[in-house]
């Protein structure tokens, strides 16, 4: 990497003014450079230009934003609200999902929702809501498919809001 | 001031006002490489504040291997090219430098005609360069940060950014002609 220039040619020259600009060229290397720009004028505008870019560069840079930090918390506090949201509907799915399959209270019966009962599903506007506050189903199939479809509105309508 | 690497650590942890004390840090040198590659203050700052978010969520990525400051120019460079490409997808961009019509720093800090014109010649041979070779451009130049660090942030072995490097100024000295002795 930074090898003296045995060829000592000017595309390598070129290259490596970025090494001695940043420093991190070797002594021996740095040697060579500065021998080549000694005697080669296109070299030495090209060094010449780097310090002259530089310099305007740094004349002509904007100014930071006033109200960034302030852009940076409303964008994070929206993003926290999102994640509530998605964890509570993530939640409500899991907490019907349960209730709908396990039914704790179904006592000694099969727990399994019986897979070949159809379950009545009414469109999705003729669902009734309040079936969702209902107390749990002791045996009937048919509430809990209703407040199941309940669930579906609910999450829904949250969506659409 | 606190150190950038313990600013970071405490990121990790959710520590709100150790990302505050970031933005306090950086705000500056990211919204000046956002709006050299966008070109566009508005965009600027929608792209800066991005970055930040972005260092947020991706705190914890950091193993601290990388100096903080390389980390966050890292996930500012990555994110201010990500705004340009989304840009170029939904609209064909006309060249940066003719983006923004409102007074920018160029027009803000001029004390001489001269010393304008030479100004208006750099923005305008800038903003024919590509992007990313814009952002390499500043981050060697203005930023001044050394070849090692720039290879870490753009992912690219020392070699490639020197050639790159050389490619980019020998576009900008053939753009500005002879009004490189202007500068």
């Amino acid at each position: 990497m930074n090898q003296p220039n045995p060829a000592d040619d000017c595309d390598t020259i070129a290259q490596q003014l970025f090494e001695l600009r940043d420093g991190s060229v070797d002594a021996v290397t740095e040697v060579a450079i500065r021998a080549h720009l000694a005697r080669c004028a296109a070299c030495r505008a090209a060094f010449e230009f780097d310090t002259r870019l530089a310099d305007r560069l740094r004349a002509d840079s904007a100014p930071s934003p006033s109200g960034l930090a302030t852009t940076v918390r409303g964008r994070l506090r929206r993003r926290r609200r999102i994640a509530a949201i998605a964890y509570a509907t993530a939640a409500t799915v899991v907490v019907a999902g349960v209730l709908g399959i396990w039914r704790p209270w179904a006592g000694n019966e099969v727990a399994i929702v019986e897979s070949n009962r159809p379950a009545p599903t009414p469109p999705a506007d003729d669902v009734d809501v309040a079936a969702l506050f209902e107390p749990p189903p002791v045996d009937s199939l048919d509430v809990l498919a209703r407040q199941q479809s309940g669930y579906v509105v609910v999450l829904n309508r949250m969506g659409k809001e | 001031m606190d150190d950038a690497n313990d600013l970071l650590r405490r990121c990790q942890r959710g520590d709100e006002s150790a990302l505050a004390a970031l933005v306090e840090q950086f705000g500056g040198r990211v919204s000046r490489l956002a709006f050299r590659v966008l070109g566009d203050r508005g965009r600027a700052e929608d792209a800066s504040a991005d970055v930040f978010v972005k260092l947020w969520m991706t705190a914890r990525q950091w193993r601290g291997d990388a100096d903080a400051g390389t980390w966050i120019y890292r996930v500012a460079y990555h994110t201010v090219l990500d705004h340009q490409r989304r840009k170029q997808r939904r609209s064909v961009a006309p060249p940066v430098g003719l983006m923004d019509p409102r007074p920018g720093p160029v027009e803000l800090t001029v004390q001489s005609e001269l010393e304008g014109r030479a100004a208006h010649r750099v923005h305008e041979a800038m903003s024919q360069l590509s992007e990313p070779d814009r952002a390499l451009v500043h981050l060697y130049y203005l930023e001044q940060l050394t070849l090692a660090q720039i290879a870490e942030i753009i992912g690219a072995t020392r070699e490639v950014l020197k050639m790159r490097l050389a490619r980019a100024r020998q576009k900008l000295r053939e753009l500005l002609g002879d009004d490189e002795k202007l500068l």
